[in-house]
């Protein structure tokens, strides 16, 4: 396992440098918790409304200034070269994940190739415009099959973006449709078991107020017309609405009606994030689904949840427990499970992002007792 | 399976708990922030033609020409502002040290003036706050490093000093704000209170920073709104009884 670690380790640094010097492009990563420093909204530090990707100057600002435990003057830039601009965004992100499993039938450690992408927006107005068209996409591979060295170039964003007034947002491209907290936790249940997990993105028309207390977002979806082999690719409407209150504080409610090929589900449920104070912070989810399998004729409801706890011991420095639960079938309540642990994420310098969780999961139809899961990404963005 | 439902209820019963925890801890007034006015007079609306206060063991008298009293600053006390960044509803929040000066109140009226350090605020972000002194406030020049705020016309319920305890909510004033070598007049509310160990304030007030000719702060695409509310939390001392302790 060690030699399979430092292997890892090593082909990880590889992809990293080969990303940077060629290419990359990939999914939403945005730090919802930034909250309890008073970011109520995304925009202020991605272009994307409704947050993750490509960072807006600002944002690239603060990853040093306000995230990062080190930084030089300058060192946020775009691959430490480009200056921000408030009309040209550049971003990109190289993703590196390790995963653990521990239990009486298998010990298993394996690294996977999350993304490796490049991503670039443009504010076509003329300047001095109060009005903005944003437009751009991402560029990058996809592993066919973590298994093999076999690549493929895909674009998982690209979208136009029409911003007539400070808080109204109209875009249509292909992004991940807005629900929830979309927090960047590639293995959470919530994002896994509710088909909002990397590669989920879909082509999308969305209406954003983007208000100083309510933010309220439409989503209609389209599927993936340009890739109809996708069937379990969704079609269908989501819908969100959440207030901010006192500075550093976020609660809302989101809907999502989408039906595929394969199924036809709604999922419901509150999400809260939470500033607790300046350090610490709170993300919580709980998402209640009904869904039916089209082929089966079979129908099941049930819920999961998420809820993280972080606090920062030291600039960049957050450990943080967590809890989730997934129980969304009900007919088959030995499938449900439940993980508990903890983890730290560290942020050393800006472009760097290391995040380690060790989780204890169980779930009654596979083991009877709690198993070993330990997780660690490493995160390089341009 | 039975094992496992119990640990859902535990689960259950625990999330509750966590939630019930952490909505205290959320919607309990944080330290630092500026001081509510006692209970019973928040609650009741603010009254700005005919302030009134409760008063403990209240033997109605008001206080006299004569009988003025003077009032000290602690350093307990703090000021905090709120901008508001564009376009992202980015909240700003200033801390900054108490505020020194005195107050006089004397036939109903106080007056005063009170002064803060602006080279103390902190916004939980160094290149901001170094932008926000150096670039906007311009405190190292030593005419701007002191925001001074003088109040012109304050009306106390005439029994607030009477009794053990009083409060008052609510209370109009106005006066001048000396900001970056300007001078406005401004208008806001103040809260009191007063038990044995100190008076309280809680003075609120909106600036529009364009009129004291600070250019309005703008950074990498966000720029901050020309209205900024401003809460000043007044801790002070009657000069007369901190003199008659022993």
């Amino acid at each position: 396992m060690t030699s399979g670690f430092v292997r890892g380790v090593i082909s990880s640094t590889v992809l990293v440098g080969v990303a940077i010097v060629a290419l990359g492009s990939e999914r939403a990563h945005a730090f919802a918790e930034n909250i309890r420093h008073g970011y109520v909204n995304c925009i202020s530090c991605h272009v994307s409304p409704t947050g993750g990707g490509a960072l807006t100057s600002y944002g690239r600002e603060l990853s040093r200034e306000l995230m990062s435990t080190w930084g030089r003057e300058g060192e946020q830039n775009w691959m430490y070269a480009y200056e921000p601009s408030t009309r040209l965004a550049l971003g990109g992100d190289v993703r590196n994940a390790y995963s653990y499993v521990d239990n009486t039938t298998v010990r298993q450690g394996k690294w996977y190739f999350m993304q490796a992408d490049v991503e670039g927006y443009a504010n076509v107005l003329p300047e001095g415009k109060s009005q903005s068209l944003w437009v751009g996409g991402s560029l990058g591979i996809e592993k066919k099959n973590q298994s093999v060295e076999d690549y493929d170039f895909l674009t998982r964003r690209h979208w136009i973006n029409y911003r007539p007034t400070d808080e109204v947002s109209i875009r249509a491209g292909k992004f991940l449709a807005n629900y929830g907290l979309n927090v960047p936790d590639h293995v959470a249940f919530f994002k896994r078991m509710t088909g909002r997990d990397q590669g989920s993105e879909t082509y999308n028309a969305e209406v954003a107020w983007i208000g100083e207390n309510w933010n309220a977002i439409a989503t209609a979806v389209f599927g993936r017309p340009d890739d109809l082999s996708l069937r379990r690719a969704e079609r269908g409407a989501s819908l969100s609405a959440s207030y901010a209150f006192l500075n550093r504080n976020r609660v809302g409610v989101s809907y999502w009606n989408g039906e595929s090929d394969l199924t036809r589900r709604q999922l419901t449920g509150p999400f809260a994030m939470l500033g607790i104070t300046e350090r610490l912070y709170v993300l919580s989810e709980l998402g209640f689904q009904w869904a039916s399998d089209k082929a089966r004729d079979t129908e099941q409801r049930g819920f999961v949840t998420y809820t993280r706890v972080g606090y920062e011991a030291h600039k960049g420095v957050i450990p943080y427990v967590l809890h989730e639960f997934n129980a969304l079938n009900d007919q088959s309540w030995g499938n449900r499970t439940d993980g508990y642990g903890a983890g730290l994420q560290w942020l050393p310098r800006p472009h760097l992002e290391a995040n380690m969780m060790f989780q204890k999961r169980r779930t009654p139809s596979i083991a009877a007792g709690y198993v070993d899961y330990a997780y660690m990404m490493l995160h390089f963005y341009l | 399976m039975q094992r496992f439902g119990k640990r859902v209820l535990f689960g259950a019963a625990a999330s509750a708990l966590s939630l019930a925890l952490v909505g205290a801890v959320v919607f309990t007034p944080k330290s630092g922030a500026a001081p509510k006015p006692a209970q019973k007079s928040a609650q009741k609306p603010a009254q700005k033609s005919a302030p009134t206060s409760e008063t403990a063991l209240a033997p109605a008298a008001p206080l006299t020409q004569s009988q003025a009293k003077q009032v000290t600053l602690k350093k307990e006390g703090s000021t905090r502002f709120l901008a508001i960044g564009r376009p992202s509803a980015l909240r700003i929040v200033g801390k900054g040290a108490a505020p020194e000066g005195k107050i006089e109140v004397s036939g109903g009226k106080a007056t005063g003036q009170i002064a803060v350090d602006l080279s103390t605020f902190t916004t939980e972000n160094g290149l901001r706050d170094r932008h926000m002194k150096e670039k906007y406030l311009e405190v190292d020049k030593a005419a701007n490093k002191t925001a001074r705020l003088t109040i012109q016309e304050c009306a106390v319920p005439p029994d607030f000093f009477n009794g053990a305890s009083a409060t008052a909510a609510g209370l109009p004033f106005k006066g001048t704000l000396s900001l970056h070598g300007e001078e406005r007049s401004v208008e806001g509310s103040v809260s009191l209170s007063r038990d044995a160990s100190a008076i309280r304030g809680d003075a609120k007030f909106e600036v529009k920073i364009s009129d004291y000719k600070i250019a309005v702060p703008s950074f990498a695409g966000i720029t901050v709104a020309e209205n900024v509310q401003i809460e000043v939390a007044l801790v002070g001392a009657d000069d007369a009884e901190t003199k008659a302790r022993p």
